[in-house]
Formats: structure tokens, sequence, C-alpha cells
């Protein structure tokens, strides 16, 4: 876990203004216009759903923006169901065939990739410059075809580094007008947080599963109520035990991840910190189970609220000069159909 | 005449300027950069109006003004003639300012949710199983039978220990249960099976390939051989009525639609989302129950079997100690699962 650095003068905070109960109404509207249009909506909701989380984060006075187009959200998503219709159709047929589709859509899962960041990225501005994504296909052969294979034949030992190349692969060959990010790879940090982050997964299993198991197996012993009330205290314990270490894991990674993501002289921070995205994490959890998901809209912007505003960005010489594009920018729409079985990654 | 403050960017530099806008009928000027620029408003674009948040006023040179000014945009909007504006901006402009009404009035949102919620309900509780019965129909039983090979093996090496029943018992059993499964269609490859489970009690389980399992709980809290027939053919409705395909269909696809509805799919609220669903699980499985005891019902009409031992053997079912009650997995129909409704079920066996 990094420790937060004072903040510098140089140094601005990402801002989130977005407010659960605005994102509850549109989240209301949305879920009731698709299931009334039997999904066809859910193209248009995924957009002003992520417009109004763009539209909500702003840095140094400017806010990002969404622009994708629903038409060709929904063509991509059109196509998913299609495939999807035949390869379940093939498997009534041959199993052979339904196979065969399989490997087939399996090749072309790194295009889609690339494609979907492409189209995902190009639609996202700031101080209305487009961001745009510059990976190709063979670096997405690589970072999610080859690698994981290598990975699996090496036991595992490879994973940080995939997890390493994956992120220098999305962040790394991403632009923003005519600045391109780069990803300063540190394979040593990455193994680091690794091991720790997987010692204390292992420390959590072991303390909660001997406490869980030794309290399960003593109620079975003696059936009391304040045994089997033990039992089922410890483990919850347990459970929390092993989320917590997890949240510590993915806390430690997503830092060190945009630690290493600069674009020019503009670095990165990420500054969140374990308690809290556990303490979120659990009582989102709550929320949501006891008002029947009614919660959700205030949960995701929570999350995000936290998420973003614990990102500082390090501008030397501001932000007002710095990013420039020699594209027109009225031609910078892209005409990709993306997004074929929801590939695309977020941060 | 509408004045609305913003930030011009010219899609070229980062660099913000802070302008004033200027609309009148027609035309929109932007006041504040070194030189004075105009457009006529049909170029102009409007980004729809999102809550509270900044939105964007896109101009046909590839510049773009922020704007917080939302109610200022909106009037200008208003005022516009759609004349004044392209007829495409005009009806995506009407579908937002559609969108902004609904969203900012808590009586719509108020009606909207309720008829969200009715439809859900209505799909999981309706829908859904009707769907999930005429699929299964249509897949061969071959389906059914994967879904249920390896499950004895793999309860072999886990709950369940060799039988301590007598052969005779057990040979007597085997004979009315091959006589009992040979009207069934072929398709369905029924097996009988004896095992002593501790941990389970008294309970009998039918996995989805037609292997019913038949606890030495069971037997030993059985007073009469029609007793045990009545329980083998409540499992077999279930095989036949093929409730383990069903179930997986509509657990899949009620688990598949709650992440299409509420947007996110990877994150721990989502998959709390997805608890309250298991609330229908437990009604869809009292709906099997039901419809395995009417196949038992039927079965014992057609054979002379008095149905009051079926209503026996619930009754002391019941009364057994509840805490013996066995976890219902996806794929497995055991006895106790349906406990709430165990009076009622009994009362349908003793009407006849
Ligand atoms: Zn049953």
């Amino acid at each position: 876990m990094a420790t937060p650095l004072p903040s510098t003068p140089d140094e601005i905070r990402l801002q989130f203004n977005g407010d659960g109960l605005d994102y509850f109404k549109i989240w209301i509207a949305n879920t009731f216009l698709t299931l009334m249009t039997l999904g066809v909506y859910s193209a248009w909701a995924k957009v002003r759903k992520l417009r109004y989380l763009y539209r909500a984060t702003e840095l140094a006075n400017a806010s990002f923006d969404y622009h994708a187009d629903p038409i060709k959200i929904l063509k991509g998503r059109i196509v998913a169901v299609i495939l999807l219709g035949v390869y379940s159709a093939l498997g009534m047929v041959s199993e052979f065939a339904q196979i065969g589709m399989a490997l087939l859509v399996m090749v072309f899962v790194p295009m889609l990739i690339v494609r979907g960041r492409r189209f995902h990225l190009r639609n996202t501005s700031y101080r209305h410059i487009r961001f745009d994504f510059h990976g190709t296909t063979a670096g997405a052969a690589a970072a999610y075809v080859g690698l994981p294979i290598l990975a699996s034949m090496t036991l595992g030992l490879l994973y940080p580094y995939v997890v390493m190349q994956r992120a220098k692969f999305l962040l790394g060959q991403s632009s923003i007008g005519d600045n391109r990010f780069a990803f300063a790879a540190r394979t040593g940090a990455f193994y680091r947080t690794y091991f720790l982050g997987l010692f204390a997964l292992a420390a959590a299993f072991v303390i909660g599963g001997s406490m869980a198991g030794g309290s399960i197996y003593w109620a079975e012993q003696e059936e009391t109520d304040a045994l089997a009330i033990l039992a089922i205290a410890c483990t919850a314990f347990a459970l929390a035990l092993i989320y917590l270490a997890w949240t510590y894991l993915q806390v430690s990674v997503t830092n060190l991840t945009l630690s290493c993501l600069r674009c020019g002289e503009i670095t990165l921070r990420s500054t969140l910190r374990t308690l809290p995205m556990f303490w979120i994490g659990i009582s989102n959890a709550m929320m949501v189970i006891f008002s029947f998901s009614l919660y959700l809209p205030w949960a995701s912007i929570r999350l995000a609220r936290y998420r973003i505003e614990s990102i500082y960005v390090r501008a030397p010489q501001g932000l007002d000069a710095m990013i420039s594009s020699t594209q027109d920018p009225s031609s910078a729409v892209s005409e990709e159909i993306s997004e074929l079985i929801g590939m695309e990654v977020g941060l | 005449m509408i004045e609305i403050r913003g930030d011009y960017y010219d899609g070229h530099q980062s660099l913000r300027h802070p302008v004033v806008l200027r609309f009148d009928e027609s035309r929109v000027q932007i006041l504040g950069l070194e030189t004075e620029i105009s457009f006529a408003l049909s170029e102009v674009n409007f980004a729809d109006r999102l809550g509270d948040l900044p939105r964007s006023i896109d101009f046909p040179d590839g510049a773009s003004c922020e704007t917080h000014d939302n109610d200022a945009v909106d009037q200008v909007v208003a005022q516009l003639t759609s004349s004044a504006l392209g007829s495409a901006s005009s009806k995506k402009l009407f579908f937002g300012r559609v969108l902004h009404l609904v969203e900012s009035r808590w009586h719509y949102l108020a009606l909207l949710l309720l008829i969200t919620a009715a439809v859900v309900f209505g799909f999981v509780r309706y829908v859904v199983p009707v769907a999930a019965k005429d699929l299964a129909a249509a897949l061969p039983v071959s389906t059914d039978r994967k879904l249920g090979d390896g499950l004895l093996e793999s309860l072999d090496g886990t709950v369940m220990q060799p039988t301590k029943i007598t052969q005779a018992k057990r040979n007597r059993l085997h004979q009315r249960f091959a006589k009992m499964t040979a009207q069934v269609d072929p398709a369905f490859k029924f097996r009988l099976e004896f095992r002593a489970s501790p941990s389970m009690g008294a309970n009998a389980i039918a996995l989805p390939n037609g292997t019913i399992i038949v606890t030495d709980g069971l037997m030993q809290l059985s007073r009469h051989e029609d007793e045990v027939i009545a329980v083998l053919a409540h499992e077999i409705g279930h095989v036949v009525h093929r409730h383990g395909l069903r179930h997986a269909i509509q657990s899949s696809v009620v688990s598949l639609a709650v992440p299409l509805l509420t947007g996110d799919i990877f994150s721990v609220a989502t998959l709390a989302a997805g608890l309250p669903t298991a609330l229908l699980e437990a009604k869809y499985s009292r709906d099997f129950e039901t419809e395995a005891d009417q196949y038992a019902l039927n079965f014992m009409r057609s054979h002379q079997l008095n149905p009051r031992h079926f209503a026996n053997i619930l009754q002391r079912l019941s009364a057994g100690p509840e805490d013996e009650k066995p976890e219902p997995t996806a794929r497995v129909f055991s006895y106790l699962e349906s406990h709430p409704e165990t009076q009622i079920r009994i009362v349908r066996f003793l009407r006849e």
C-alpha cells in the first residue's frame, strides 16, 4: 500500500461531481426503457450512463465527456446475440461444429479487444480533445492469448508479468490528441506487489479457514445454539478477512499500475487505500441486498467517487497548453463496430 | 436574447477560453475570443442534459463550449422553433428533453419504478418458468442425463456410504421400481440406489439422469412398503417433469438478466443484487414439488394404492429433526426442501 505523499502545488486531484440521486433517476429511466424495448434501448442506456459518469469527472475545471453513437453499440450487440444464437443452435446439431465455432470466434478475440478499446477511447474526450488507441491485433494476441498460455505453463509464475503487460497494452498504447501515453514497466514492483498480496490472501485463507473450520467442528460436536451462532460469526469473519486481503491486492495493483503511466511530462498517482475500499465494498453490498437492488446507483456513485478522487495528476506545466491535436476534430468520429460480446476493458 | 457563460475549446489545444455565448432567434455569437465568431443555430449541436453536470455545445468548425448553465441552455432550446434547428437534431433534442423531464419529476419516476418492478416480477415469476419448460421440452433427454452424470460418484465420495438394508428388502423394491418405470419413456434411464447417509437423514433424491437414491434413514422411517413406493413415485415425477434441467435453465436466465438490467457486470454490488433472486428460487422449487406430488398422486390412484401412505410418511418426515435438513443443490431434489408447505401437501393426499 503506497502511503500518500503530500500533495505538491503542481498536483491536481481529480474531482467527481456525480450525485447518487441523479444517477438513480437515470438508472430507473434506463432500466424501464430497456425492459419496454426488450433490450434494444440497452445501447442508449449504456451511453447515457457512461456519459453521466464521464461528465461527472472533473480535472482542473474541465470535464471528460463520452460521445459514442448508440446505434453502433446496438449493431455490435445484435451481432453478438446472433453469434450466441448460432452457437447454441449448433450445440443441438453437433458438438464438433460448436467447438469449431468457439475456436473461430476465439481467433477474433484479439481483434475485438483492439476495436473495442479504440471505439471506447476515440469516443472519450477531455477539453474537447479525443483519446485514441494504437494497440495492434498482434499486441492483443500476445497480451491476451500468448502470455496467459505461457503463464499457465509456468504454473502462474509469469502471472504478475502478464498483468503488467496487459496494462501496458491497454494504457500505454493510448493517446490524447497528439500525445502518446507511455507505460514504464516495473517488473520487480509488480512481482513484489503480487507477492505481498498473495501472501496476505494465503494468510487470510489459513487464519479464516481454520477459525471457521474449528468453530464448525466444535458446533457439530456439542449442538448448542450459542456454538452455532459462534460458528456462523466465525465463518462471516473468515469471509470478511479473505475479502479484505483480496481488496488489498486489488488496491495495490491499481495504485502501482497508475503510477507507471505518464503522458509527456504529466504523471499520475493513485492513492487508493485498503480499508476505505473494503468498507465501501462491504457496506455497498449490504445496502444493495437490503434495498432489493434499489441502492445500486448510489453504490456505483460511491465507489466511482472514491476511486476517481484518489487519483492525482501531476502536470508541471499545467494542463492548459499541454495537450494538442493536429487532427481535424470534426473527423475524429470513428466508424468502428465495437464491443462484440461486451469486449471493452475499463480502467 | 439569452447569454450563457462557458469554457471554449477550439478542438486543437487544451487551452481554456472563458467565453460568453449570446443567443438570438437564429444565431449564436461567441464573445471573449480574439476574433468574434458567430454561427447559425441550425449548425450548432446541443448535448443532452444529464442531471446538473456540465454539457457541451458543439460548433460546426470543431470547436466546443462546456457550460454549467443547464437551465439557460434548456431555455435556448425551448425557444428555438424547429425551423431554426436541423430536423435530426430537433428530434434528438425532443427525446433528450422528454428524458430529462421524466428524470426530474418524482411521480413519473415512481410510476416507472412501479411498472419496472411489476414487469420484472411477472417475468421472473411467470414467463421464465413457462419458457424454461418449453425449452426443456425442445431439448433431448440426453441433456438431462449429462446434467446428472457423475453426481452419484461425487455424492459417494462425500456424504453417502454403503447401505445396510437387507438384500431381500432391496430386491422387492427394485422389482416394483422396475415395473413403475417400465411405462415411462425409455429415454430416461431409471436406476434405484440405496445408500446410508447420516448427514442427510431420512431422504430420497432424484438426479436428473434418472438415478434415484433412497437413504437408509427413509427406509427405517417407513412403516409400510407402499410408503416408499409413494416416495419413489414422487422422485420419478421430478425426473419425468425434468425439474433438474428446468431449474438449471431458470437460474441461468435469472442470473443473466440481473446484470443486463442493472447495467454493471463485475462488481460486488451486482453480485449482491442477485441475492433477492434466491428468494424466487425457493418459489420455483415449491412449484416443482407440487408437480412431483401430483405425479405421485396420479400414480397411486391408477395403481390402486392408498394415497394416505404418502401423507403418512410426509407427516413422519416433517416431524423428524429439522436440523438434518440437507442443502438443496441445483440439480438434486430431495424431500425436505419445501417444508413450509408440508401440511398443505399432506392434506392433498388425505383428501382422496
Ligand atoms: Zn421433491
